[in-house]
């Protein structure tokens, strides 16, 4: 009890703790299910592969290997933020979630390097410290398969030499691109990284594309492993809730947490607490869990992915109120559009396009339902603009539905004010 | 004047914007403000009746002002989402705490004083 009552007392660690275990179990999860030569083999093949969308880890290394993956990343990314020397709140849950999800289809420990150099020196470029871009940089390592395209179209050490050069480049240009971004969607896009690099990666890809490249797009997607993979998510939400009660008496006014629109930036453990951020990140990882099951998806690395990422933004803006809209009209796509619902994409973009929980949070349930409509079109068609190197395509399409629906709303809502104001 | 002053007061105006934003939602109908300029940055004071039965409001605004931590990461990629919010939203209540580097506030019975400085950067 004694290193519960200090925790519960000095609650400003718990997150950096709760990351910490959450990498530890990752780790060891990948030696109970692989064997060490089993695990580094796999941990090889990830590294060496290409990594644009969809490129499933735990297909093209295995389970062990996936896992190890991803938990090294955490683990590096917790590093980088506690020797960054920032205090641990809503934004470092989200992103150390996101960056364990994305290691399970996209990122490694070697792809993403460039990118925290390129942050890195843009910060020293303008003579600021590291931790004023230390989540921009992070969040930036989306563009990671660009760099591994360029390793895979040369050869050798020249590979080397390029990669780390584009990744170089693209980490020193997300900053000043993801401030501008985030005022075009005014904050209704959670992913604003997302779209900040979507924009470049455009540009990236309309350049190779004017040389004559063609970027391929791949679907590795495993399956099989709904009970093994789903058990253990089940449990980290349900422990994450149990942790939540523990650390908050009051936990039955949990539902003052919907009054929150969820627009950047609603940092929940800042707004509301740690105890209360725990119970909700719980709650939306079991809604996303739940969902991905229930439509008869399989639970892999990229639903792993996006599992994981909304339940770490439900410490920065998500709770159930604001996702469910958006949640369900991606599914009602479904049944009036050409979608399917067992198609990858769609999955995803169900569980990803809760990005636009603030339009449901600022707008209403109704809006938000047409956002999710929206957003699972455009999500379906925008891949190819960016040649399929933006990992977080989501919140590239996200951001565009945003700079659409958004003034469309303020306008109809604007207009019927002023004729209740005139009747 | 420097280049960097002019940033600050930017993000100054923008302050403003949200704080008396956020006042009107917790029903003052008499704010008076001041803004001084030092040597090594931009202050503001702000004086305000507020509706007592809106009082938990005003106290969350001063909660908000004076957070336990303050993150930079916060202020280099958000801050131009201060002043956008027409409804005094929490989250754009807590980013103006994040940005300022001291706040000083004081809720009475039916006044509120803000004491906000940012250094130029």
């Amino acid at each position: 009890m004694k290193f519960f009552d200090t925790l519960s007392s000095n609650k400003k660690d718990i997150p950096f703790y709760y990351a910490l275990c959450l990498s530890a179990f990752m780790l060891s999860l990948a030696f109970c299910v692989d064997t060490p030569l089993q695990v580094l083999q796999g941990f090889w093949i990830i590294i060496s592969s290409p990594a644009g969308l969809i490129t499933d880890s735990i297909l093209i290394g295995g389970l062990g290997a996936a896992f190890f993956n991803a938990g090294l990343v955490l683990l590096y990314s917790i590093f980088l933020l506690r020797w960054a020397k920032v205090p641990f709140s809503g934004i470092s849950i989200a992103c150390l979630f996101l960056m364990a999800g994305f290691s399970l289809f996209g990122k490694d420990i070697w792809n993403i390097q460039p990118f925290i150099l390129g942050g890195w020196l843009y910060s020293r470029y303008k003579k600021e410290p590291f931790s004023r871009y230390i989540y921009t940089t992070l969040f930036g390592t989306t563009l990671c398969p660009v760099a591994s395209e360029v390793g895979m179209i040369l050869d050798g050490f020249v590979a080397v030499i390029a990669m780390v050069l584009v990744g170089v480049a693209i980490g020193f240009l997300i900053p000043p691109i993801a401030v501008f971004s985030v005022r075009a969607h005014q904050g209704y896009n959670l992913y604003n990284v997302g779209f900040a690099a979507g924009l470049l990666g455009m540009i990236f890809a309309s350049l190779c594309k004017s040389f004559g490249y063609e970027f391929q797009t791949q679907s590795k997607w495993s399956s099989g492993n709904n009970f093994l993979l789903g058990g253990w998510l089940a449990f980290l939400f349900l422990f994450t809730i149990a942790a939540g009660l523990l650390l908050e008496p009051k936990w039955k006014n949990y539902p003052r947490m919907f009054r929150h629109s969820g627009r950047l930036i609603a940092d929940f453990v800042l707004l509301d607490g740690i105890g209360f951020s725990l119970i909700n990140m719980g709650v939306v990882g079991c809604i996303g869990l739940a969902t991905t099951l229930l439509t008869g998806n399989q639970i892999n690395g990229p639903t792993m992915g996006g599992i994981f990422t909304m339940c770490g933004f439900a410490a920065f803006g998500k709770h159930p109120k604001n996702i469910l809209p958006v949640m369900f009209g991606v599914l009602v796509s479904t049944v009036i559009m050409v979608h399917n619902l067992q198609d990858p994409s769609v999955v995803l973009a169900a569980l990803f396009g809760t990005a636009l929980a603030p339009i449901a949070g600022q707008f209403g349930w109704k809006w938000g339902i047409v956002a999710g409509i929206i957003h699972s079109c455009v999500v379906l068609n925008v891949g190819g603009l960016h040649g399929w190197m933006n990992l977080y395509n989501n919140g590239f399409a996200a951001g565009l539905v945003c700079i659409v629906l958004v003034p469309l709303i303020e306008a109809i809502r604007n207009h019927n004010t002023t004729e209740r104001r005139t009747v | 004047m420097k280049q960097t002053s002019v940033i600050t007061r930017e993000k100054m105006s923008r302050i403003l914007d949200e704080l008396y934003t956020a006042l009107f939602t917790a029903g003052a109908q008499n704010i008076s403000m001041n803004i001084k300029r030092w040597d090594d940055g931009l202050s503001i004071h702000l004086e305000s009746d507020y509706d007592p039965a809106l009082r938990n409001k005003v106290e969350d605004l001063a909660r908000f002002l004076k957070p336990e931590v303050r993150n930079t990461a916060f202020e280099e990629t958000y801050w131009a989402l201060v002043g956008c919010d027409r409804t005094g939203e929490d989250s754009e209540l807590m980013l103006v705490g994040q940005m300022v580097d001291s706040a000083d506030v004081s809720v009475e019975e039916h006044r509120i004083r803000l004491c906000l400085f940012k250094k130029y950067e």
